[in-house]
């Protein structure tokens, strides 16, 4: 039977961090070793290098998302002794997580939830909006592949939360 | 009391009732009281989505959520029908058991001025004296700006009982509470249960 590799990531709206699942099917009793590779738009590795994933673990949290990417995650298999075609070892795809922005979101919808009155200010709705556009152009960019794209819009939503109280 | 789950759905209707309605308002009128509420819908109601997949059991979804079926005011009872229909699309008047349609309802009065109901300085609640009013329908409007629905020291709020006759909104401003003041042009809207 043979060998393919996958994976499956938990969840892409949890701020900080997500949980990378191996999925692989078929059998090969020569694996060696695993490892994880998060690629940001630019080609370079997030963590600067690979991650080792553990041989006897079936998933591992990775607690890399200080701000939110578009990732294009490598997943590859090593094997002593690998399997001839259909069988492959490296599986990828695109990911854009957004949990921080959602998170900067919610933040301001508590503010606006417990104090109406702040929504008076012209500016506070206009850059709300804004950020909101931001964030759902990022999804739409991630959800087609476009992952430079969904980057410099998470970028844009990353800029207003760094400079919220100018903003808001 | 709507759960966040129930709200979600009712505002993803909302939003698009109040978008329709602000569409029509524009090209009849030329002008609109709550231009852009849709879009304050979607923020809002994508952000609450957010916080209910998330972490359902957060502090703050109940708060957040409720914030949102404010904003849904007054088009809570038409989303409602939308979400029920696929039977007969038939609506009753829960209070008669009698099929019905929704009307809107308007009343727009002045503080120690012209309009109905009648409303002096000072004071803390009003009747609208109509029947069958949808619960949680009505929004009040006061100098062309919707005002906070609950109990509130610190702005301009407000509280609704209703009843099938009846509708009693009691305003919260300041403590101790000064009531309306003189000048303020009120506006109420809200739906009512009308007999077929």
């Amino acid at each position: 039977m043979a060998y393919n590799a996958a994976f499956t990531i938990s969840s892409l709206i949890i701020p900080g961090s997500f949980i990378f699942t191996d999925a692989s099917t078929g059998l090969d009793l020569n694996i060696t070793s695993r490892r994880i590779g998060l690629y940001q738009a630019d080609g370079t590795l997030l963590t600067g290098d690979w991650i080792d994933f553990p041989l006897a673990e079936p998933s591992i949290t990775l607690d890399v998302l200080n701000v939110d990417y578009s990732l294009n995650i490598v997943y590859e298999v090593t094997s002593s002794a690998p399997l001839p075609p259909p069988s492959a070892y490296t599986a990828s795809g695109i990911f854009t997580f957004t949990g921080n922005s959602y998170q900067f979101i919610d933040g301001l919808i508590g503010s606006i939830a417990y104090n109406y009155t702040i929504v008076g200010d012209t500016n506070f709705l206009n850059n709300l909006g804004a950020v909101q556009t931001f964030l759902d152009s990022a999804i739409r960019a991630g959800d087609t592949g476009q992952q430079q794209a969904a980057q410099e819009c998470l970028n844009k939503t990353q800029f207003y939360i760094i400079n919220q109280q100018m903003y808001f | 009391m709507s759960t966040p789950a129930q709200i979600l759905p009712i505002a993803e209707v909302c939003q698009f009732l109040a978008l329709n309605d602000e569409t029509k308002q524009m090209a009849m009128k030329g002008g609109f009281l709550r231009q852009g509420l849709y879009r304050m819908i979607y923020i809002v109601r994508s952000s609450v989505q957010w916080l209910f997949d998330y972490n359902s059991s957060d502090s703050s979804l109940i708060a957040k959520a409720n914030y949102l079926y404010w904003l849904c005011t007054p088009y809570i009872g038409q989303a409602q029908f939308i979400l029920n229909s696929g039977g007969s699309g038939e609506i009753i008047n829960p209070a008669t058991g009698v099929a019905s349609t929704i009307e809107a309802i308007l009343y727009e009065t002045t503080v120690d001025g012209i309009g109905t109901p009648i409303i002096v300085n000072g004071a803390t609640s009003v009747i609208i004296t109509d029947d069958f009013i949808l619960s949680q329908s009505i929004q009040v409007i006061v100098d062309t700006v919707p005002i906070q629905y609950g109990v509130y020291t610190d702005r301009l709020s407000y509280t609704v009982v209703y009843t099938d006759t009846e509708a009693t909104i009691t305003f919260y401003y300041g403590s101790p509470n000064v009531g309306v003041q003189s000048g303020w042009h009120i506006e109420f809207r809200g739906l009512k249960f009308v007999a077929i």
